[in-house]
């Protein structure tokens, strides 16, 4: 696309200043947390927080791994769920959306209906927790987080696009060379759909890398908290103090509570891997949601 | 439901028997077996909890369970929709995700026309980058990087307000505010996402017509507002038909997690999810939850079927079903 | 062959998938966690039941048990002490499962609500509600399983057993502690001399009468202060006991003698309260604290009120909440009890327990036991707490294990802290049994027919109470006649005659 020449340039600065801008807001809020969680306590109190603190220290990073049990527990946890929840949820996920990508397949359409209607109707949180709980046993158990997540029928429909695009000459020659259905979704639509697989094992991570709401349902064991789930309850915690010493009680009862740089620099370790881990995926990404736009 | 699914490849299998002997009904049941994992989860995950909804029409007694407690007819809907809340649990929730749909379309597709004025790919990716950011937070780690700037003590933003010689603003106590911040919140997380959405579509627009667009003496401005936005046209009915599908849904994290669940903000910040969690974990009464989630399902499968049609009508593709 | 090979394969997956979840669960938790490994020593111990069948003739009966405290591994060692104790005196094992207090409220509402096989958890009036909890039919009625507790009957007062009731049927053990509640202030101890010479404690009747402490400090640090004074504890100087909680309107004197409900937060009182905040804050005194996420702190210039429970015994100074630095407790109103002060904290049994005389029984043995009280709330000696040279309790400053007696059971049992004064427990009960008793003490109100008022008046309540309660809205007297003129259309009126009727019958019977 080629623009007018005179005019054109300036609304390409003026895109390049507003995208700046924009791209700016994203950043300042991540550069607040990383630089907080450098800042020297005193230095807080006294000038409030800032993108350029007076006093730099590694105070909150040496406090967070003095003790690191928990904060290397809640990672395993994490990493835990997060990995073999992506990759079951991509394994069945992949398959199921091939199945409905393959015109030929007779409960395509009743199958469609059959994962779509989930995304409309829900028996609510008891009930399931109910069933997770008593009839599956997995209260305090990492499987808790895993298993009822690992269906997203929007992903499964953004990969069934995916799979959708690619020509039917591709499986027509395969049938014709005798492949079976596994053979041409692991040999061939697999490698064709790179960047599309991609885009949704991205999704699948980030939903069980920041997932904390599971943990606070199924998980009671401070040994099994994931990461979000921590940052979860050192918010809270304060508030429920305060509550106890009106409600009467906590006289005596005294607990060092962490300071505002060291909740930052456990928010940072928290997000670390998700910033580390972008720019390899950020490739397909973007071009798999291209795709899975043009067919919304 | 399971059977009636192999009942049903079963006897399709049969019929389709007659036009082609046993190689279909292989690839059948392969294509079943390799989607019988999903089928499964689904099935356990989903549809059996859908029994419990039942319990909207209960009214709970612990001792006697969900299938036990005794019928209450439509008590738990007459009671949220007579509650002082369901006005303001209603209003703030369609409110909301009417502002989200229509301002998030705006910006979304005003950041993508820019991003398609930037020829050098090294930009072009750093402004992607930068911009999809938001969208891996989690709102636990949003409401962390929101307490940064609107902390009463530490708070960027009072710290500067001070230095503008004004007063200090509570701003986990002043409702007037939250409007403006929830929606800025919104959009921050979810422009950069969606423009690329709008984006990938642009770049598909074949470049001659742009090109014809040139020789024709077609302006930036008229280039953008009679090649790209027609072109792009149908993306944005669809994102914005699929929105509408889920205007009686709110996320749960903007509204509860990043303002803290601050009880005087709750005129502002009290949506359909919220209203359930608090049911349910704060009142203790599931009846009223789950009849509120019955609603919210209920206005949602309309919806959906609604936008569904229409959907179809724009483009018979586009149906999900 | 092969296509029935394939879909075999392909459902012994799901299968294996869904088998390997429960069965890895089991091992997976049982290395991991404190907890499971009681689940999986049901079976350990049911074997270890046939092996010592000869001195313990009872079979061992498991019970659950839900109550606050943090989940730490140092807990392990308590526990199996305690269930040490158990077995030996009772033939009971119980399955600890203590809850992050922040999360107890909601992970105790889906245990209850899921009907979870639990047998005891913990309520009380400000979370996991008990009241709520008793007209689901949530709890067990006790009053036939005490019938063979004569101990835990006699371990407790009967006017705190007389509070307990629901309706004229107990279903809750409180957890005896301080019952006589009383408004009092935490003071740093650099300005107890400052608030000694401002304040006169014994006639303090108002906000205001603590304006000139406030002041003197706010005048040296401008707009710091943070003022954590909340008004439902000030009720005890104002003398107003709500009924239903604090942010529900529907409250009765606790010094006149004619009992006539009214709406508290239209009162003089909570005009004053508002009116004298909002005057701090204009001042510059006071900044406003308590949303914003707050921290640890050592200024004590910072804090320099705090509401805070007086429990006589510990006017040493001591620590307390999130104060970085010692305080020394000032009771500035009449001690009272009412139903609240009793319900503040129970045990509860669940209505579906398979083993509830079992759960009594436990009941009373916690409340009964020191030895077992005194493990549950410091811990093992030598590492989380050592004994002084009279015999007190003095918790180590690197002890592992954190807990509070009155989250568990009668603190009366409980062996003295060194922080206490030889009085101790003593003092507490002579407070307890000379408070002056609320008129309304023992009635508890039946909420069935006011569900949708009640829910309505919070509503409206938690959108003014802060903004109120921390002085932070200017025309304060167009804003308290702004929220009640919301609460009578959120049905106040129902409410307070409905309690009143409720008073007036329960006044009849007795």
């Amino acid at each position: 696309m080629e623009f007018g020449t005179g005019k054109g340039k300036g609304v390409k600065i003026f895109s390049y200043i507003v995208l700046a801008l924009f791209a700016l807001c994203c950043i300042i809020p991540l550069l607040n947390i990383i630089m907080i969680s450098f800042t020297d306590s005193s230095s807080i109190d006294t000038y409030g927080y800032s993108l350029f603190p007076k006093v730099l220290t590694l105070e909150a990073y040496e406090l967070l791994f003095e003790n690191p049990t928990t904060i290397v527990d809640a990672y395993g946890v994490t990493l835990f769920v997060t990995i073999v929840g992506t990759f079951l949820a991509v394994l069945i996920g992949v398959q199921f959306a091939y199945g409905l990508s393959r015109k030929n397949y007779v409960l395509r359409n009743q199958s469609s209906f059959y994962l779509y209607f989930t995304m409309l109707f829900s028996g609510g949180t008891v009930p399931i927790y109910i069933l997770v709980t008593q009839y599956l046993g997995l209260k305090n158990s990492l499987w808790a987080l895993i298993l009822p997540y690992i269906v997203t029928p929007y992903n499964i429909f953004l990969i069934r696009t995916f799979i959708q695009g690619l020509p039917d000459t591709v499986f027509e020659a395969a049938k014709i060379d005798g492949a079976g259905e596994y053979t041409i979704l692991y040999k061939m639509v697999y490698p064709m759909c790179k960047g599309g697989i991609a885009t949704v094992t991205l999704f699948y991570l980030l939903s069980f890398w920041n997932a904390w709401y599971p943990c606070l349902l199924y998980i009671n064991k401070s040994k099994l908290y994931t990461l979000q789930y921590m940052l979860h309850v050192l918010m809270g915690k304060i508030e429920t103090l305060n509550m106890e010493v009106a409600n009467g009680m906590a006289v005596n009862y005294f607990q060092q509570l962490p300071e505002d740089s060291l909740r930052m620099a456990t928010c940072l370790v928290a997000i670390g891997p998700l910033i580390v881990a972008f720019p390899f995926f950020q490739k397909y990404f973007v071009r798999g949601i291209a795709v899975g736009a043009v067919k919304g | 439901m399971e059977n009636a699914e192999k009942a049903s490849a079963g006897t399709k299998g049969t019929t389709k028997k007659r036009k082609f002997p046993k190689i279909l009904h292989k690839d059948q049941l392969e294509l079943f077996s390799m989607m019988f994992p999903v089928y499964l989860q689904v099935f356990i995950f989903c549809y059996i909890p859908m029994a419990g909804a039942v319990v909207a029409f209960k009214r709970y007694k612990v001792s006697k369970g969900i299938f036990g407690s005794p019928w209450c007819g439509l008590d738990n809907f007459k009671f949220f929709f007579k509650s002082m809340d369901a006005g303001r649990v209603i209003r703030n929730t369609l409110g909301y995700n009417t502002v989200f749909i229509i301002l998030g379309i705006i910006c979304a597709v005003f950041v993508a026309v820019l991003l398609s004025m930037i020829r050098s790919r090294k930009s072009l990716k750093f402004f992607q980058t930068t911009m999809l950011f938001p969208h891996f937070m989690s709102w636990v780690v949003v409401a962390y990087m929101l307490v940064t700037f609107l902390d009463y003590k530490h708070g960027m933003v009072n710290s500067f307000l001070v230095k503008l010689g004004l007063e200090k603003i509570s701003w986990y106590y002043e409702p007037k505010y939250w409007p403006f911040f929830l929606v800025a919140i919104y959009l921050w997380k979810t422009i950069g996402y969606n423009s690329l959405v709008y984006y990938s579509s642009i770049i598909n627009v074949d470049s001659t017509l742009y090109e014809s667009g040139a020789i024709d003496g077609c302006n930036t401005w008229q280039t953008i507002r009679h090649i790209m936005l027609p072109m792009i046209k149908p993306t944005i009915i669809i994102m914005a038909i699929l929105a509408v599908g889920n205007i009686f849904r709110a996320d749960f994290g903007l509204f509860y997690t990043v303002p803290q669940n601050s009880g005087t903000l709750i005129s502002v910040t009290d949506v359909v999810d919220t209203y359930v969690y608090r049911m349910m974990f704060v009142t203790g009464d599931i009846g009223i939850a789950g009849a509120v989630g019955l609603i919210q399902s209920l206005v949602g499968l309309i919806l959906v079927s609604v936008v569904n049609y229409l959907a179809k009508r724009v483009d018979k593709d586009l149906g999900l079903f | 062959m092969k296509k029935a090979l394939v879909l075999i394969l392909v459902l012994a997956m799901c299968l294996g998938l869904v088998a390997c979840s429960s069965s890895v669960d089991t091992t997976n938790t049982t290395d991991t966690t404190s907890d499971a490994a009681t689940a999986t020593a049901d079976n350990a111990s049911s074997s270890e039941t046939q092996k010592t069948e000869a001195d313990a003739p009872k079979e061992i009966v498991t019970l659950s048990w839900y109550f606050m405290g943090d989940d730490t591994e140092a807990n392990d060692d308590v526990y199996d002490a305690a269930n040490e104790l158990l077995e030996r005196d009772l033939g009971i094992h119980v399955e600890f499962h203590p809850i992050a207090p922040g999360d107890y409220e909601q992970q105790i509402k889906l245990v209850i609500n899921s009907g979870e096989d639990y047998d005891i958890c913990w309520a009380s009036n400000w979370r996991n509600n008990y009241m709520q909890n008793v007209n689901n039919e949530a709890f067990l009625a006790l009053d036939e399983y005490l019938e063979d507790c004569p101990d835990l009957v006699a371990a407790i007062p009967e006017s705190l057993w007389e509070c307990s009731k629901v309706n004229g049927t107990i279903y809750g053990v409180t957890c005896q502690q301080i019952v006589a509640r009383s408004t009092s202030v935490a003071v740093p101890v650099d300005y107890v001399e400052l608030f000694d010479g401002t304040v006169d404690v014994d006639n303090v009747t108002s906000y205001a009468d603590l304006t000139d402490y406030i002041a003197a400090i706010g005048a040296e640090h401008p707009a710091e202060v943070i003022c954590e004074l909340d008004w439902q504890d000030f009720v005890y100087v104002y003398g107003i006991e709500a009924i239903l909680g604090t942010k529900i309107p529907g409250a009765v004197s606790l010094v006149d003698d004619k009992i006539t409900v009214f709406n508290q937060f239209d009162t003089d009182a909570w005009r004053e309260v508002v009116r004298t905040r909002r005057e701090w804050m204009e001042a510059g005194y006071t900044m406003p604290g308590k949303a914003e996420v707050g921290t640890t702190t050592d200024k004590q210039y910072e804090r320099p009120l705090e509401i805070s429970t007086y429990i006589p015994g510990y006017e040493n100074d001591t620590m307390q909440g999130t104060n970085n630095f010692m305080v020394t407790q000032r009771q500035i109103s009449d001690a009272y009890v009412t139903t609240g002060g009793v319900t503040a904290t129970m045990m509860c049994v669940n209505v579906n327990s398979t083993h509830p005389a079992e759960a009594v029984k436990f009941l009373e043995y916690l409340n009964t036991s020191s030895e077992l009280m005194n493990l549950l709330t410091f811990g093992i000696e030598g590492r989380d707490y050592e004994r002084t040279a009279d015999g007190k309790v003095q918790r180590l400053e690197d002890r592992q294990y954190n807990q509070s007696g009155w989250r568990l059971g009668n603190t009366f049992v409980l062996d003295l802290e060194a922080t206490q004064s030889d009085e101790g427990i003593t003092a507490v009960a002579a407070l307890n049994a000379s408070a002056k008793a609320s008129k309304i003490a023992g009635f508890t109100p039946d909420t069935t027919n006011i569900q949708l008022e009640m829910t309505n008046c919070q509503s409206v309540v938690e959108e003014y109470y802060d903004l109120l309660n921390e002085g932070l809205t200017a025309d304060t007297d167009k804003v308290v006649d702004e929220m009640n003129a919301k609460l009578e259309t959120a049905g106040v009126k129902t409410i307070i005659d409905e309690l009143q009727s409720q008073i007036n019958a329960w006044l009849a019977e007795k």
